[in-house]
């Protein structure tokens, strides 16, 4: 693309400003400082985009606006910019263009960093090792791609290097940064699967030991089962011993046993048991009626005479003996009211004796009075009247004594009776009031008012004075007057007395006679009490009353006595009897007489006597029944002895005592058989009462016995007890192997035991390990945490792909300008620097953004920051030049004043350069500088030269340019 | 031959190896994930009793070396005392996972299963009807790595039986490890009739014309590389020897990818709108399960993929966590209650910023094109592609295998890679662009 022509209407210095027919080679503007070279290279750089709004630009006079026709490949447009607009591009068809179009689709930053080139510009690569941002971008760029984006590139690739390091560090490694959880997760699940899956062998192990010990287990089973009836069977053997043991002496006692005389069949346990109970009373009683004679011999010596004497009088004693109490109890009776009678008479005496003192004796003189004529009633009323009488007199005689002495008592008052006058009181009344005026008057002379209390005064006593005596004298003369009415009243009533008196002492003395009598008749003494002979006689009657009746009981009391001795007589005669009939006159009382005399008194004696013939009766009667009883016994042995044919000896007794002696010996015989039959069957009973008894015992005989006997069960397993047990000498020997068996037996169990518990163990550990679900388990652990480790590796993954992407990318680019760019571009340098500089290469480092320059003699220079300044702008201006003849088509290119650095040589090979270069370029070079233009002069003839002064282009030719510009502005 | 059989080829059940689901499912859900394996291979048992096969064959890796279990053995088990009582043979060779397995069950197997020698070929014969009908020739691992080639002692003295040849193999003739052999060497045994193959666990129909040379891939996929139905062959032989094999799908779980290209979708927002796009993409993904009435499949675990320039990435940078969180809790939420069950494994997010003027700045700026090459160059080229791998670190040097990589350890495949690096490019147009005068 070449500008064809430039119209500046308005833009900083210029106005109205126009270039036409713009050379397609190199256009050479020259101008002094300030003259607006500046001014148009921003116009150059801005055109085919938009002008800056940032103030980087001159200002408009009122609006910008350029205006400039463009050729591209024989196209022609037409391109406008107004104010900060975009850039406007028509075609001659009037068809809007994109600018990006004609430009190549370069941005504004590498359009103006690469064609438009100001010393600025080719300074800035001595800071490109500062790789700011801005620098990098510059460095790529230039390094061809010359696109901005690149420009990030190793920042981005930077940044996602870093994002993966995060997760799984610089290498992925899964055991670090954000893998390591999940690893650690892994890891140790697969540590538990690894266990877990030792658990097959286990089981596969735990089933043969399983198998081991389950042989075992029935091998001890075995022995247990043998041990445990050994042991049962010594445990039969150890409580069967001692009756085994019993059997055996039994059988040796039965073979032992010599002749029996007795018949066992014919024999009876009764008979034997019979024969037993006879011996025994046969001694007793033989032994009973020894004892009876000795006694009997001892009371006489006479016993048949005795004994008769005593049968003869057996009615007698025995009726006596039976009235005994009877009779003693009579007699003590008889003896007691004997006593009271006597007690009796005694008393009536003695009462008697004191009725009278004259009475020698009583009884008789109380017999002796007779009152039946005299009667109670009679003698009562008189004694009565006496008694009234008596006291009636004495009543007169003390009313006349009384009246004397009251009628004394009157006269008497009489006599001391004074004369009472009440007229004299009065007299002395008045006597005493008249003094009681003077006296007032008297004192009324001293004071009248004392006067009249004094008169006053004596006045009031007067007055009592009189009130007081004169009644009471006339009181007293009046009562004189009735003691002498009543004097003359007692006189008259004293004279009826006396009369009374005299009538009465004569009914007194009749009655005195009466009592007289009495006395006489009943001998008492005057002196008594004429009361008293009432009692008296009371008391005689009844003396005489009692005295009869005490002489009747006397006389029933006698009759009673006389029949108890005839009893007594009686007893008296049998002792007597039976006495005699006793060689030693045992009985006492003999010498009492026959039939006579009072016995009452010996009675005691008596029964005493007849107790012992009682006694004596008793044992013989005794003697008489063991007689009789001895006889029947002896029929009773005879008896016996005939019915079991047994007669040996002439004596019975003897021949008794031999059965019995013969018969215990059967019968202690049969007993032992008995006992030994009953042993045996017990014990039998015992061996096969259970069936594990007789399976043991059987299961004995087959493994003990070679010859089989055939033979009932029971019989066997009794055959194999009575083996057991002859193999043992004694209890104690099979109790101690039964011990043994037993603790034998215990560690078995507990071998068993162990063994089962072993078993159980392993079952327990088989049956877990079987339904372990520990793989599973683990397997979901890892499961989990390798989906979770995944995702991050795949994070990790993307992110490392962005790095790795980015970086090959990176290499690519890099790589290509090195073979596309710097190799042009180290060309280019070499020619500018007459063959000094040989290479340009990138910095072995990518990151570092720097070039390296090999020098002709192989040096190499690491870093920009080493060169030259000139050589410096000399490589930007080369790599610059080589990057803008990669873009194609090509653009105008812009130099402003930029080469000022170079010496006159190089500059001369730059200046052949860029005439080279003006081959495929429109390029406008803008410079204040004459050599610069007379290099140009010389080295090409494609220059199109105008003079820029103050704003005005106008065209010129190169000497007058020359000399323009040789001359110093002002 | 005289009847016509019937039998069941399933090859690396791996039991015991549970599923790798991500995140914190509920019970319920737990014991579906923990119970796959062994449904899988009840499902089988299942259908073989009810298809009345004549027998069952194991073509290595029954158990998983990784997680031997005698919870494992136990339930095979009783999985073959299900199969005696139903008098079906099970013939097992022992994969690089289970080598020399008949040594290592811990328990006594049922006289219906066949372990084959680990030390040469072994054949065993079939009889149907008291007459003989099928050779078995198998032969198992000893070691973990095998490298005998094994299937030249595959031998047969004729063709009159229906002659299988079982073995476990990469397939892969250069390798040491799983039985190094190639299809041809296969192809070259002519007395084989069917190649029961093992190790791979994706169904491959390896040759379907005679010899028939099949995969039939794991019954239960145990990640989400292991994506799509899994199942096994049932293998039906007419008379004539004529072999037809059918897939039959028996995992109660399937593990899916799911991508979405959001790129310059103007209707996102807000990632609530990026949410409410994959709530609709799940149900239609249930929609399509329902149509298609798989009677195993409980549900599905995905694994989402968004890709593509988006307003909200902005965000999305700035709370990458944040956002996969909350997104994927959503989904849970959403769609692990239900059955059939969707449970979100994952969420990546492979966005990258909207740049309305990509296109017109890509064309005039040469560095993007640039950018384009490398990356291409990068898939293509070797050596920049070892240059990558070993930038992205120690954590990406896992073994292609995925037997031998360790767990902390990752392989990224070439589609991953080129995941990987479409949204480094991204990345990088964007930071130019906003870093750059562009705009």
């Amino acid at each position: 693309m070449r500008i064809k022509n430039i119209y500046i209407r308005d833009f900083g210095i210029f106005n109205n400003q126009q270039l036409n027919n713009l050379n397609e080679g190199i256009i050479f503007i020259g101008g002094h400082n300030r003259s607006g070279k500046s001014s148009f290279l921003e116009i150059i750089r801005h055109l085919g985009f938009a002008l800056p709004k940032d103030g980087s630009i001159p200002p408009a006079k009122e609006n910008y606006y350029i205006q400039a026709d463009l050729e591209n490949k024989n196209n022609y447009y037409s391109l406008s910019l107004s104010g900060y607009a975009n850039a406007n591009i028509t075609s001659v068809d009037g068809e809007e263009v994109a600018p990006a179009e004609l430009y190549n689709h370069l941005d504004k930053f590498t359009y103006q960093q690469l064609f438009t080139i100001s010393l600025d510009e080719l300074q800035q690569i001595s800071n490109i090792s500062t790789n700011s941002k801005k620098q990098k971008k510059l460095y790529s760029m230039l390094l061809g791609a010359g696109l901005s984006e690149i420009i990030r590139v190793p920042e981005i690739a930077e940044n996602y290097y870093k994002k993966a390091g995060n997760i799984g560090g610089k290498r992925g490694d899964p055991s670090v940064a954000d893998f390591k959880p999940f690893y650690n997760k892994i890891k140790s699940a697969e540590n538990e699967k690894e266990n877990a899956l030792l658990q097959l062998d286990q089981f596969i192990e735990s089933k043969n030991k399983l198998k081991e010990k389950e042989e075992i287990n029935i091998k001890l089973k075995e022995q247990l089962k043998n041990l445990k009836k050994e042991e049962f069977l010594l445990d039969i053997l150890k409580n069967n011993y001692k009756k085994y043991t019993e059997i055996e002496e039994l059988e040796f006692k039965i073979s032992e046993q010599e002749d029996l005389k007795l018949n066992r069949n014919n024999f009876s346990v009764e008979d034997y048991k019979k024969a037993l109970e006879l011996k025994e009373r046969y001694f007793k009683s033989e032994k009973e009626i020894f004892s009876v004679e000795k006694e009997i011999s001892q009371i006489s010596s006479f016993k048949d005479d005795f004994i008769n004497t005593l049968l003869d009088e057996k009615n007698n004693i025995n009726k006596y003996i039976n009235k005994k109490d009877i009779l003693i109890e009579r007699i003590n009776n008889n003896i007691e009211a004997k006593e009271e009678l006597k007690k009796k008479r005694m008393l009536l005496e003695n009462e008697t004796a004191k009725l009278n003192s004259k009475w020698d004796r009583p009884l008789k003189k109380i017999e002796s009075i007779d009152i039946d004529d005299l009667k109670q009633s009679e003698i009562a009323r008189n004694i009565e009247d006496y008694k009234d009488t008596k006291e009636e007199l004495k009543n007169i005689k003390e009313e006349k004594y009384d009246l004397k002495q009251e009628i004394k008592v009157y006269q008497q008052k009489i006599e001391n009776m004074e004369d009472y006058n009440p007229d004299l009181i009065i007299k002395k009344t008045y006597l005493y009031a008249l003094f009681s005026v003077i006296t007032g008057i008297t004192a009324s002379f001293f004071n009248i008012n004392t006067g009249i209390y004094i008169s006053g005064a004596f006045l009031f006593i007067t007055y009592i004075f009189y009130s007081s005596r004169y009644s009471f004298h006339q009181k007293k003369s009046s009562e004189k007057e009735e003691i002498i009415d009543k004097l003359d009243s007692f006189k008259l009533k004293l004279e009826k007395i006396k009369n009374k008196e005299d009538k009465k002492e004569k009914e007194f003395k009749t009655l005195s006679n009466i009592l007289e009598n009495y006395r006489r008749k009943l001998d008492i003494d005057d002196i008594e009490s004429v009361t008293l002979i009432s009692d008296y006689y009371r008391t005689v009657q009844d003396k005489k009353s009692r005295l009869e009746i005490l002489k009747s009981d006397e006389e029933k009391l006698n009759k009673k006595e006389n029949k108890i001795n005839i009893d007594l007589h009686s007893i008296l005669d049998s002792i007597r009897i039976i006495s005699n009939s006793t060689a030693d006159n045992t009985l006492n009382l003999l010498e009492l007489g026959p039939g006579e005399g009072n016995l009452l008194n010996e009675y005691q004696e008596i029964f005493i006597e007849l107790d012992k013939t009682a006694d004596y009766l008793e044992i013989t009667e005794k003697y008489i029944e063991l007689k009789r009883e001895f006889e029947e016994l002896k029929k009773e042995i005879n008896n016996l002895l005939s019915s079991i044919d047994f007669k040996m000896k002439s004596n019975i007794y003897d021949n008794l005592k031999l059965y019995i002696k013969e018969a215990e010996k059967l019968q202690k015989y049969i007993d032992i058989e008995a006992k030994y039959n009953s042993k045996k069957n017990q014990l039998r009973h015992t061996l096969t009462s259970s069936d594990k008894i007789r399976t043991y015992l059987l299961d004995y005989y087959k493994k003990h016995f070679k010859l089989k006997t055939a033979g009932a069960e029971e019989n066997l397993i009794f055959e194999s007890f009575a083996d057991l047990y002859s193999r043992y000498s004694s209890l104690e020997s099979a109790e101690k192997e039964h011990q043994k068996v037993l603790s034998d037996l215990e560690i078995k169990f507990e071998d068993l035991e162990e063994i089962d518990n072993q078993i159980n163990r392993l079952n327990n550990t088989m049956e877990q390990l079987a339904s372990s679900e520990d793989i599973k388990n683990a397997h979901q652990k890892i499961n989990e945490a390798r989906i979770n480790l995944k995702n991050l590796a795949e994070r990790y993954a993307v992110n490392k792909s962005v790095y790795f992407i980015l970086s090959k990318l990176r290499e690519r680019i890099i790589n290509r300008a090195e073979d596309e760019l710097l190799t042009p571009a180290a060309e280019l340098l070499s020619k500018i620097t007459d063959d000094e500089y040989q290479a340009i290469e990138t910095s072995d480092d990518l990151e570092a953004a720097e070039f390296k320059t090999i020098l002709a003699d192989g040096s190499s220079l690491d870093s920009v920051t080493h060169l030259s300044r000139g050589t410096m702008e000399q490589l930007f201006l080369a790599v610059r030049l080589s990057r803008i003849r990669e873009i194609k088509p090509p653009l105008p290119v812009v130099l402003d004043d930029s080469l000022v650095n170079f010496d006159h040589s190089h500059l001369y090979n730059t200046v052949e350069v860029i005439s080279e270069f003006a081959k495929t370029h429109q390029i406008f070079i803008l410079s204040c500088h004459p050599h610069f233009l007379r290099f140009l002069k010389d080295a090409s003839d494609n220059v199109q030269y105008w003079k820029l002064d103050k704003g005005k282009f106008s065209r010129e030719n190169a000497d007058n340019l020359i000399k323009y510009l040789d001359k110093i502005p002002n | 031959m005289n009847s016509e059989l019937k039998f069941i080829h399933t090859a690396d059940i791996h039991l015991g190896r549970p599923l790798s689901f991500a995140g914190n499912p509920s019970q319920e859900l737990l014991d579906i994930f923990n119970k796959a394996g062994e449904n899988a291979l009840k499902n089988l048992v299942d259908k073989s009793i009810k298809y009345e096969v004549d027998f069952i064959i194991i073509a290595g890796d029954l158990y998983d070396l990784e997680a031997r279990s005698v919870k494992s053995s136990r339930f095979f088990l009783e999985q073959c005392r299900r199969l005696k009582k139903e008098n079906i043979p099970v013939y097992i060779i022992s994969g690089n996972h289970d080598p020399a397995g008949k040594k290592r069950e811990p328990f006594e197997m049922p006289d219906n299963v066949h372990f084959f020698s680990s030390e040469t070929a072994e054949t065993k014969i079939f009889s149907k009807n008291n007459l003989k009908a099928v050779r078995i020739i198998g032969q198992s691992y000893r070691e973990k790595f095998e490298s005998r080639s094994m299937y030249s002692y595959y031998t047969a003295p004729d063709k009159a039986l229906l002659n299988i040849g079982v073995i476990h193999t990469g397939l892969d003739k250069e390798s040491k490890r799983y039985v190094p052999l190639s299809k041809s060497d296969l192809l070259s045994k002519t007395e084989i009739h069917y190649w029961a193959l093992g190790h791979i666990h994706q169904n491959i129909e390896v040759n379907t014309e005679s010899p028939a040379i099949y995969y039939p891939g794991t019954i239960q996929g145990r990640d989400i590389n292991e994506i799509g139905k899994k199942g096994s062959l049932l293998v039906n032989v007419d008379q004539n020897l004529n072999i037809e094999t059918k897939f039959m799908p028996l995992s109660p779980v399937v593990f899916k990818n799911i991508q979405i290209d959001i790129n310059n979708r103007s209707e996102i927002k807000k990632i609530s709108d990026l949410e409410k796009i994959l709530i609709k993409k799940a149900k239609n993904v249930l929609d399509d399960l329902e149509k298609t009435e798989d009677e195993f499949i409980n549900g599905f675990i995905v694994r989402w993929t968004i890709k593509g320039r988006t307003e909200i990435n902005q965000y999305i940078k700035d709370n990458r966590k944040e956002v996969e969180d909350n997104i994927l809790s959503e989904l849970r939420r959403k769609f692990a209650d239900q059955r059939p069950f969707i449970w979100s494994h994952s969420l990546v997010l492979r966005t990258a910023d909207n740049l309305p003027q990509l296109d017109e700045l890509k064309k005039n700026n040469k560095i993007f094109k640039e950018i384009d090459d490398l990356i291409k160059e990068i898939m293509k080229d070797d050596k920049l592609n070892e240059e990558l791998i070993d930038e992205w670190g120690k954590i990406w040097q896992g073994s292609r295998e995925d037997e031998d990589r360790e767990s902390e350890r990752f392989f990224a495949d070439k589609d991953l890679k080129k995941e990987i690096l479409d949204e480094a490019e991204k990345i990088i147009i964007s930071e130019i662009i906003e870093g750059g005068d562009l705009n």
